[in-house]
């Protein structure tokens, strides 16, 4: 399980998180709502550690993760042990995940292959399993320009699960996407859940955000204000600031 | 051109000329490639000294003329006890010049790769070597090609700027030739043709190579 | 070493007419750069398929051969066909011939990034061909061609050292000549490069203020 306490966060003078409390547990899906700016985006990266950040704890199964209590302040952890830490969470961005010199299938074993250090016919072999399992067997070979935002998305879900992760962190990934292709993700999204893995998701798409979340946190200027489950937050919210932003997402 | 054989003996006179050209240019592109994947270090350096540094040297090579740097190469050398000869002296500038020019291409090519790709990377946990090898240097290879290709022509003309201090190559042959023949129009029109020969022939090597790497994902766009 | 003052006395005088030299031939160079590209973009736009034709044929040539070519043959050759013109004359001719090429080049980016239903509401109220490129087109181009423009006019100003190869009394040719008189090996080149620095900074400035001032309607 995940746990984020009194997570502190500024951009030079602009505090964009003001004290994140947040437990997900295992097997649970969080989805992470809010306005454009309201520091959802920025959570996500401090979880993995794409961002530094100020204050608070990020604690996986008990451990703390990305900084060392040393004398006096804290500071990061060796480069080799937050690499160790990052392969435990597997990350999808809005657009750009893929690299482009790199087919379906390298994408998605890179990972295994280099910093698992998988032979490349399992890293390969594993890669073949998890492309079919998103419904991309016959584009393994495909390069990223060649396929559709939606495929694209759905190698770049492969690729974080073939790490094997803990925890799966998902940035807007149907935002940048036609209409037309989001559901095709949305289905691999889905399936997974019967795999209980653990996913923070951020996303504007209330209705599936309602559909596969065990619970859902408004976030509202750096901090969590309110959380429960879809019904309690999505039907019959207290916060009135969630009232607003619901009002104005219908 | 008054007879054949003289016709004959300077087209091959250029012709060695250009190929003198094209081996400084070659040479120069090498060791500033070089030397511009070193200058990367300062470039992204974490102290502020660093980039200082390189902002100053790309600064200073790029606001003066390569003639003021190649006259001030040449005059300080031996002043510095260094006999090295023109040549030598033309290759060290051409490559300071465009080692700054080049650093300027990959510092572009680095910046132009959307930050995704670097999270995606980071996500992954790759160790450094791989990260590099397999993902940082495709990428900015990717994204600074064109430009590259530019600094490949920039290179050969200003190889000829090295004739002023006596280097011998395609411009110093031509003027050596008028010196004595007088056939001005002639003689520097068929220089004009040996350099467009080689500067657009690299920038339509550039384009196929271009072409190429395109088709496997691998390069970008060209405006 | 002279001290400095001494130096500023004994020599100040010659960089600083290679220095006034240097920036007039730059400025005049580079107005006539501007025009001539201006001459090449009309003839682009009015002159059919074969005008644009001709205009790539030259933009390629000068592109791909060394601006020293251009600036030997009208320096060594123009004499030998009747015209003995200056040797600034000539070599800011070479100049103007291959910046107007890149600088038609710049015009025409800028040209098609501009919206063309302007020009044909121009043509709509009768505008002629000239007036509407006088008054619409060009002032259009210029504006959104500033920044690159900007970077040509540094080039242009850099390439007049090459005309020291052509006994043109420029900074460069200063220097040489300060190095030949004093002995000293390369302090005058030193102090050439940062007078040319200098003159880039102030090009640099005068085109950044000239971009702000035109976005102020």
């Amino acid at each position: 399980m995940i746990e984020v306490r009194g997570l502190r966060k500024s951009f030079g003078d602009v505090p964009v998180l003001r004290g994140i409390d947040l437990v997900v547990g295992d097997g649970e899906v969080v989805s992470l709502i809010g306005r454009s700016g309201c520091g959802k985006t920025t959570l996500l990266r401090c979880i993995n550690f794409l961002e530094e950040y100020d204050a608070g704890e990020i604690r996986l199964d008990g451990r703390l993760l990305w900084y060392r209590d040393g004398k006096g302040a804290r500071r990061p952890a060796p480069e080799s042990e937050t690499r160790r830490m990052r392969q435990q969470m597997g990350v999808v961005f809005q657009q750009y995940n893929l690299f482009p010199h790199m087919t379906a299938l390298d994408n998605v074993a890179l990972g295994p292959r280099f910093s698992q250090g998988l032979s490349r016919a399992d890293a390969e072999g594993l890669g073949e399993r998890l492309l079919q399992r998103v419904g991309l067997a016959q584009k393994i070979h495909a390069y990223p320009g060649q396929l559709s935002g939606g495929q694209q998305q759905r190698v770049a879900i492969a690729r974080a699960l073939a790490m094997r992760p803990k925890v799966l962190l998902l940035d807007e990934i149907t935002s940048a996407l036609d209409p037309e292709l989001v559901g095709e993700v949305e289905d691999v999204i889905r399936s997974l859940l019967s795999e209980k893995i653990m996913m923070v998701v951020v996303t504007h798409a209330l209705g599936f955000a309602r559909e596969i979340s065990h619970r859902i946190a408004y976030v509202s200027d750096g901090r969590v204000a309110e959380v429960g489950r879809p019904g309690e937050i999505l039907d019959a919210p207290s916060d009135s600031t969630l009232k607003d932003f619901l009002r104005r997402m219908r | 051109m008054t007879s054949w054989p003289m016709f004959v003996s300077t087209v091959t006179l250029l012709a060695r000329g250009a190929l003198v050209s094209l081996w400084l240019a070659a040479a120069s592109t090498a060791a500033g490639t070089v030397l511009a994947v070193l200058l990367m270090a300062p470039a992204f350096s974490r102290i502020g000294l660093g980039r200082s540094a390189y902002r100053v040297f790309v600064w200073v090579v790029r606001g003066t003329p390569v003639l003021v740097q190649a006259l001030l190469i040449f005059y300080a050398l031996p002043a510095l006890d260094l006999q090295t000869g023109p040549y030598i002296a033309g290759v060290i500038v051409l490559t300071l010049y465009l080692g700054a020019l080049i650093a300027e291409v990959i510092r572009g090519g680095v910046l132009a790769i959307p930050r995704p790709q670097w999270d995606s990377a980071r996500s992954l946990g790759l160790p450094p070597i791989a990260l590099l090898r397999r993902v940082v240097a495709p990428l900015v290879i990717r994204y600074s090609l064109p430009a590259y290709v530019n600094v490949c022509v920039m290179a050969v003309k200003a190889s000829s700027v090295l004739s002023i201090i006596s280097v011998w190559e395609l411009t110093f042959a031509a003027r050596e030739i008028i010196e004595r023949t007088l056939a001005v129009f002639s003689v520097l029109g068929l220089a004009a043709g040996f350099y467009f020969v080689m500067c657009f022939g690299i920038d339509r090597l550039g384009r196929r190579v271009e072409a190429r790497l395109a088709l496997r994902g691998f390069a970008g766009g060209r405006a | 070493m002279l001290k400095f003052e001494r130096w500023l006395e004994v020599y100040g005088p010659s960089y600083l007419d290679g220095l006034g030299w240097t920036a007039v031939v730059a400025l005049v160079a580079a107005v006539a750069a501007i025009a001539w590209g201006t001459a090449l973009l009309a003839v682009r736009l009015q002159g059919g398929r074969w005008g644009g034709r001709a205009v790539d044929a030259y933009v390629q040539l000068l592109r791909n051969i060394p601006v020293l070519v251009p600036i030997y043959i009208i320096y060594f050759g123009f004499p030998l066909i009747g015209l003995v013109w200056p040797a600034v004359v000539c070599g800011g001719l070479a100049l103007v011939l291959q910046n107007g090429a890149y600088i038609s080049e710049i015009f025409r980016g800028a040209y098609q990034a501009i919206d063309h239903v302007q020009f044909d509401s121009a043509k709509s109220i009768g505008l002629s061909h000239w007036h509407t490129f006088r008054k619409v087109t060009m002032p259009q181009v210029i504006v959104y061609s500033l920044p690159a423009l900007g970077n040509q006019v540094v080039l242009l100003l850099k390439d007049t050292s090459l005309l020291s190869a052509i006994t043109v009394a420029e900074l460069t040719m200063h220097a040489k000549l300060l190095t030949e008189q004093t002995g000293a090996a390369y302090e005058a080149f030193v102090v050439v490069a940062v007078l040319y620095l200098a003159l880039v900074g102030v090009f640099e400035v005068a085109f950044g203020l000239a971009g702000r001032a035109v976005r102020w309607p």
